[in-house]
């Protein structure tokens, strides 16, 4: 007699077995540290930081391990962690013009206050694999870390060629604690962004550089390095330093508004990171300039421009868990489809 | 990390909080869909984390708890859930769907009828009906304002004209309380009626799509259909295969590679109880 | 303090009401002691249901009150009706409009106020008979010390549904809800 499928727990049980050796590979081989992990993957640790919305390097490394190097898994540990930790407050706006600066670059002038920093960057590497990567002895000395260094974009804005932006005094959105509804206002399209994935809004970003939704950007400024979180707790009243955190900020330049009343000027994109997520802040400039498109009054017609398309598929947590719940047993749905299926084929041999 | 650190049922109690609101809300506005917040889960969005959400939200210590998925307690997802709360909540389990005081499910709702003070709580993937006819939330939002259901009919319809009936058979749009438009959730149509005038509780969470939406008990439920095409059942030509069963939901099961299938019933419990009354 | 399983607890008892309106559920709690003017049972509610996310818009109230509720809840108290989130209404008659507290929008009709009223007394016997999600058939009930016209507020509050706002009665160790779902009747009416 047939005996219906059991044994969903042992099966599990010998897939966490299997997946915690698979994970250790072969173990003649030493088993890396998470301090290894922080220490010498540190731009897959900050990937995971700014997409798991979690600034924690301990975690974020451990994470990375435990997923076997799969980053969107372990952005997903991370993100899961989040959920035990209680909220007590919101930081002030972090001041990123006082930023300790160690890698600072504009696209947009040869040279300017402060200078240009290249820092640690790919750039200009040769894209040579190399057997052996241990740093060459320093032959000057390291480039200085500059602090209160002027944005480029303020410089622009003291001749009123690119748009001011204002402080609101509206209490800042946060699509953790208030379910998303469009139309998003920018704050919490620019937190959705920031968590967004970073390979979704490269090739949205791409898509627009290529011609759909044209922004005609400009890299105004990148900057990277530590700015100081600062806080006030309820208790004293007053603002105190909580902690330091490296980011990385892109201010974009696009192209023109401007209507009867007031003259052409400069419009700006801007996107923020935690950690050195350079390629992930640049795609989030061009994005959040796109998006600001019906703001601006022009015509909305590329998908980077649809607001709603782009904030409701940018989160690779969700989006990687409902593509992959297709793994998931579907077979009384399925069952459902093929019963209708037969009924359709017979009614239609009847009519024949 | 390990099991002390965590809180009651994983949740910290703001969160708790947000979502119990909203499903009070939900409650009070039968088939509505209200936003909540939705947090990650330690399970992949998209596996039952607006479920686990609810559940986690409503369960206490006195709780006994059920979970299938398919119909049934083994599947795996169900077992991993199901862990998930002895873990976390430490709460007593159950496989017998009349013993349950919340029932967590997946794609079915049970054979065995639910009692008054019972909590049926659905895993949601897409809660909004319309969603494949517009996929705009604003445009969605606004049908629901003005009642403007007018798009799935038209659906419905065409599917007649195609096919010579509704070809939609799970995930089958119902009126909740002759108000709102809701999706009963992937379960098959089959099912349909067992949501209308349900003594027990029915709340739906979809955890991706952050939305939570309820039925309280005594609750009109009322599966689209038109005069002349009126809402159906499917039939199978045979019963259970296992317990005889003539009225229950048969999962089709490959016996062979030359054809040969069985059709046994997809709710366990429900066809392990039926063996045992023989 | 109210620990996180009883809250589990309370939230239930809230839950069983708010499905089965006008249903008397039992509220054998340990409860906080608040101060004066405010009762266990309201505080209970408010301990469980409210945090910095849910201005509470208050009838009466005390500095003591107010403080009581910031410091356990942090939740900010409002003074404007249409920004509450849960208003606390009680006194010996009361006596208030529905219509003027939040009654949601057609697109959102759950961004509106529930209303906690305490009352002397619930039964389930009474003028009141209540249909709708919830009630296999029909629900007779009564709250005492409401004034008259409060009924026909209530009527008016489900002839907006699904607007509208929803309301929490306690009285002594007790609970009942009436959504805005449920169809209110008064005997004379019938």
């Amino acid at each position: 007699m047939y005996v219906a499928v059991k044994g969903g727990e042992k099966a599990i049980d010998a897939a966490h077995q299997l997946l915690a050796e698979a994970r250790r590979g072969d173990p003649s081989i030493p088993e890396i540290s998470t301090n290894q992990i922080e220490e010498q993957l540190s731009l897959g640790v900050d990937r995971v930081m700014n997409e798991g919305s979690l600034y924690d390097r301990g975690f974020a490394s451990l994470a990375i391990k435990q997923a076997r190097g799969d980053m969107i898994e372990a952005i997903f540990l991370l993100r899961a962690a989040r959920t035990t930790l209680t909220r007590f407050g919101y930081a002030l706006p972090l001041d990123t013009a006082q930023m300790q600066i160690r890698r600072r670059i504009s696209a947009a002038f040869k040279d300017l206050p402060g200078g240009q920093i290249l820092g640690p960057t790919f750039d200009y590497t040769h894209r040579l694999l190399e057997e052996v990567l241990v740093p060459e002895p320093a032959k000057e000395a390291p480039q200085p870390i500059l602090a209160d260094v002027p944005k480029v974009l303020g410089l622009l804005g003291s001749e009123g060629l690119i748009e001011l932006e204002f402080a609101s005094d509206q209490p800042v959105g946060d699509i953790t604690q208030d379910p998303p509804s469009f139309p998003m206002s920018r704050d919490q399209r620019l937190q959705s962004l920031a968590r967004g994935d970073e390979g979704f809004l490269l090739s949205l970003a791409y898509s627009s550089q290529r011609g759909f939704g044209r922004t005609h950007p400009f890299a105004g400024e990148i900057r990277l390095g530590e700015v100081e979180v600062c806080f006030i707790p309820e208790e004293l009243g007053f603002e105190i330093v909580i902690g330091e955190m490296t980011v990385t900020e892109c201010e974009m330049i696009n192209q023109f508004k401007g209507s009867g009343n007031t003259p052409p000027q400069f419009t700006r994109g801007y996107g923020l990171t935690f950690g050195h997520c350079e390629r992930k802040a640049m795609s989030m400039a061009l994005v959040d300039r796109a998006l600001r498109a019906g703001e601006l009054g022009e015509e909305r017609s590329a998908p980077i421009h649809d607001e709603e398309f782009v904030i409701s598929h940018a989160d690779n947590v969700q989006a990687t868990g409902f593509v992959e719940h297709l793994k998931l047993p579907h077979y009384v749905d399925f069952q459902s489809e093929l019963l209708l299926l037969r009924q359709l084929r017979q009614d239609k041999d009847r009519a024949e | 990390m390990s099991g002390p650190h965590y809180n009651f049922a994983y949740l910290n109690e703001q969160t708790k909080r947000m979502i119990r609101r909203a499903i009070l809300k939900a409650v009070a506005i039968p088939g509505y869909q209200v936003p909540f917040a939705a947090r990650e889960m330690p399970m992949p969005l998209g596996w039952g984390t607006g479920g686990v959400q609810v559940t986690a939200a409503c369960l206490t210590a006195e709780d006994t708890l059920k979970v299938i998925d398919q119909g049934a307690d083994d599947t795996t997802n169900a077992v991993s859930i199901r862990k998930f709360f002895v873990k976390t909540a430490n709460v007593a389990t159950t496989e017998q769907t009349e013993e349950a005081t919340i029932i967590q499910t997946r794609h079915r709702f049970p054979e065995t009828p639910l009692k008054e003070n019972q909590i049926l709580v659905y895993q949601v993937p897409i809660p909004e009906p319309l969603r494949f006819l517009e996929p705009r939330e604003t445009e969605t939002r606004k049908m629901h304002a003005l009642e403007e259901y007018g798009v799935m009919h038209v659906k419905l319809y065409e599917d007649i004209s195609r096919f010579g009936e509704i070809a939609t058979a799970y995930a089958y749009p119902a009126l909740v309380n002759d108000r709102y438009m809701f999706d009963p959730s992937p379960i098959p149509k089959f099912d349909n009626p067992k949501l209308d005038q349900s003594p027990a509780l029915q709340l739906f969470g979809a955890g991706r799509e952050k939305r939570i939406y309820a039925i309280p008990p005594y609750t009109k439920v009322k599966s689209l259909d038109f005069e002349d095409y009126p809402f159906t059942l499917p039939t199978w030509e045979k019963p259970c295969a296992i317990c005889g069963s003539k009225t229950s939901y048969l999962d089709e099961i490959l016996t062979d590679d030359q054809g040969g299938r069985m059709f046994v019933c997809s709710d366990t419990d429900y066809c392990r109880k039926n063996q045992v009354a023989k | 303090m109210i620990e996180s399983q009883a809250k589990a607890l309370i939230f239930r008892s809230v839950l069983c009401a708010m499905s089965q309106p006008g249903r008397i559920v039992d509220f054998n709690f340990q409860m906080p002691s608040p101060p004066k003017g405010l009762s266990s049972e309201i505080a209970t509610l408010l301990l469980t249901l409210c945090d910095f996310q849910t201005p509470i818009w208050m009838k009466s109230s005390t500095p003591e009150i107010d403080k009581y509720i910031k410091f356990h809840t942090a939740a900010p108290i409002t003074t404007r009706k249409k920004n509450a989130a849960f208003a606390v209404v009680s006194g010996p008659d009361v006596d208030f409009s529905l219509s003027g507290f939040a009654q949601g929008t057609h697109e959102y009709p759950d961004r509106s106020t529930t209303i906690l009223v305490q009352v002397d007394h619930l039964q389930d016997k009474g003028n009141i008979y209540l249909t709708g999600p919830g009630i296999a058939e029909t629900q007779t009930f009564d709250a005492k010390n409401v004034s008259k016209n409060f009924w026909t507020d209530v009527i008016a509050n489900h002839a907006n549904y699904p607007l509208g706002v929803d309301l929490i009665f306690v009285a002594a160790m007790k609970l009942a809800a009436l959504p805005r779902s449920t169809h209110v009747k008064i005997k004379e009416q019938l």
